[in-house]
């Protein structure tokens, strides 16, 4: 029977049942009293404490035990008031905060908090798009604004500008950006689109980043730098405040699009391809993000998103063998790899960047191009990614029961010879431990490739999550060995990736403590989040 | 101030669940926003209940053996591969809605 505003137990909270955790060095009694405080803020209908709720909160991709990152309630504010009010409350009883945008970071943890029996400010009730702007292109959002939102905002005026979507387009607009999400357009590195925050810091104060501290203008988001050190970066992939507003550049609707796919029929040539790759996309010839997937990852993609499992194609144990994804791409005559990309421009641009890019893939030994075209007035296909599908999360059924997947994604730079290095070490690991290396090479900007090994994993299935976890493990290891780092990770895994950052006695995290402590001396914002662990918890990190 | 000709203020996701609401049931409204995406046609939930039920079950908008307990009990909890909808994304009055809804007399 849910519970909810309406219907939650009579007369008060539930409390220490043996399911509900508390925060991390909070009393029974000091938790009671903040949540009457943060019931007194928000109201009681929005702290959510029963089991039902709480669950809701838990890694739905969990590899394992998704108890283990357990909310012990959720808070769920209006207003960027109550957001203030609500975080002077955890400095008194120093309680921990998780805030969460919309919950949809799947397979980094979604809505859970990376430390057990942190609170999740849940603030995905603030979902107002402030201001979308068509003289000068921007939004400024609200956390809980997600893509399907923002597509039907832009549709609904007919606006001159596009979004730059993530792969399933349920997660907050907001939160991307500030997990280091990616899109497929050139505006596709979403943090470097980010123009101005307002930010609760942790003891409740108020800033705006950028030209925002400016009073009165209106050039918040149109020009980043302000006076000063930018501080935006410093709100991103972080524990340091609440970003409660952000502002977002907009993509000008293109005239004209080209997706352009190259798929190569001998895997000795994977190296050639991100060679004739980096020339084109350093010069802005191919101004968008480009993908290159691996012989499993366009299998697994075919039969997945139309509900077919791994079982389907490989009974045996262990990982499908590799000559079985090439046969099943042989069979349809599709590449054994392919990367895809849209290009986007007036038309008669686009030819002369059809060209350079043709020319530059002609050197790629059984290499084979093809295009489509999409132009003004034309109907979306979904190749646009224009609106926002949540097909992509398809994937999960390739696991064959209640699915999830987890990544590891360090940055390479884009040369065939240090990608492939790097692939194929991971690809000797997946196949030590059994599992299907489901990877793509996702473009990052001009310069950099994200070498996305993803585990999809059986939730049900103790055996396999057990061996993504200590894979996942050993691949930072080795990838530190070998002068790697991890681009973002799952809440289980983020002091992993932060230990691969070792350069002088790992400097960056000494001076990201440095920063917390002196920022949040209670540490109550996201303790353990990117492996930044507060003084009074940093026993706890792994 | 900022330019108020240019800029859209405002602009809530309730509100344009109103004007949308006008035509339709609310329960409509709310699965065309939050469960369409899977569900429909062509999407990734119907391909799986496709091949787990057959094709007179895959649809959740054509089917005629839903209970008010299975969907509430799908939105609030998930089911399979679905993730639980949470209070701050659909209301217990929205998840009645599409209950009464998918279970509408035809």
């Amino acid at each position: 029977v849910p519970r909810g505003p309406n219907n939650s137990v009579e007369g008060g909270f539930q409390l220490a049942t043996v399911q509900s955790p508390l925060p991390p060095l909070v009393s029974n009694g000091d938790f009671a009293k903040a949540l009457k405080e943060f019931a007194a803020i928000v109201g009681q209908e929005w702290v959510l404490t029963s089991e039902l709720d709480r669950n809701a909160y838990l890694d739905p991709f969990a590899p394992g035990d998704a108890d283990k990152h357990a909310t012990s309630t959720a808070v769920c504010p209006a207003d960027v008031k109550q957001i203030q009010a609500i975080v002077k409350t955890a400095n008194r009883y120093k309680v921990a905060l998780a805030p969460i945008a919309t919950g949809k970071n799947l397979a980094y943890g979604g809505p859970a908090p990376v430390a057990y029996g942190a609170v999740v400010l849940d603030l995905k009730r603030m979902n107002k798009i402030l201001e979308l702007n068509e003289t000068m292109g921007y939004v400024l959002v609200e956390p809980g604004v997600n893509f399907f939102d923002l597509n039907e905002a832009l549709v609904s005026r007919g606006s001159k500008f596009w979004l730059s979507g993530p792969a399933p387009g349920w997660g907050s607009v907001m939160g991307n950006a500030l997990e280091h999400g990616l899109g497929y357009t050139p505006y596709g590195v979403h943090a470097d689109m980010i123009c101005g925050m307002e930010v609760v810091l942790p003891d409740g104060d108020i800033v705006r980043t950028g030209m925002g501290a400016v009073e009165g203008g209106e050039e918040w988001q149109i020009f980043k730098l302000g006076y000063g050190p930018v501080w935006d970066g410093m709100f991103t992939q972080s524990n340091f405040g609440i970003v409660s507003k952000m502002g977002l550049w907009l993509m000008p609707a293109p005239e004209a699009v080209v997706n352009v796919s190259v798929e190569i029929f001998d895997e000795q040539y994977v190296s050639n391809l991100i060679d004739a790759l980096r020339p084109l996309r350093m010069n802005d010839t191919i101004n968008a993000t480009y993908t290159i997937e691996n012989p499993q990852r366009q299998v697994i993609n075919g039969m997945s998103i139309t509900g077919h499992s791994r079982y389907e194609l490989y009974k045996g144990k262990g990982a499908v063998p590799h000559e079985m994804f090439v046969e099943a791409l042989k069979k349809k005559d599709m590449g054994l790899w392919k990367v895809s990309f849209n290009v986007f421009d007036r038309e008669a641009g686009l030819n002369i960047r059809l060209k350079a890019i043709e020319e530059g893939m002609s050197k790629v030994p059984t290499s084979k191009m093809t295009t489509i075209w999409w132009r003004s007035g034309d109907k979306r296909p979904s190749w646009l990614r224009q609106d926002p599908v949540l097909t992509p999360l398809g994937i999960i059924e390739w696991a064959g029961g209640r699915g999830g997947h987890m990544n590891f994604a360090p940055v390479s730079a884009p040369s065939g010879e240090r990608a492939m290095k790097l692939y194929n070490h991971i690809q000797k690991r997946y196949d030590e431990y059994g599992l299907d290396l489901y990877l793509g090479m996702l473009n990052c900007g001009l310069r950099s490739l994200i070498i996305n090994a993803v585990t999809i994993f059986d939730r049900d299935n103790k055996d396999e999550c057990e061996r993504g976890v200590k894979l996942y493990k050993q691949l930072a290891i080795d990838g530190a060995d070998m002068g790697f780092g991890d681009y973002r990770a799952h809440i289980s895994f983020m002091d992993d990736a932060a230990e691969m950052y070792r350069f002088n006695n790992h400097a960056l995290r000494r001076l990201n403590e440095r920063v917390k402590d002196a920022l949040d001396p209670n540490g109550i914002i996201a303790p353990g989040k990117q492996g930044i662990w507060p003084a009074r918890l940093r026993g706890k990190r792994s | 101030m900022r330019t108020t000709a240019t800029s859209i203020a405002l602009l809530l996701l309730g509100f344009t669940l109103q004007v949308q609401a006008e035509d339709l049931p609310r329960g409509k409204v709310v699965y065309d926003r939050y469960c369409s995406a899977c569900h429909n046609p062509g999407n990734w939930a119907a391909f799986k209940l496709t091949q787990r039920n057959g094709e007179k079950l895959a649809l959740l908008e054509q089917r005629t053996d839903l209970s008010s307990a299975l969907v509430i009990t799908a939105i609030r909890s998930g089911i399979g591969n679905m993730p639980p909808y949470r209070l701050t994304e659909v209301s217990n009055a929205d998840a009645q809605a599409v209950a009464d809804y998918l279970t509408r007399k035809r």
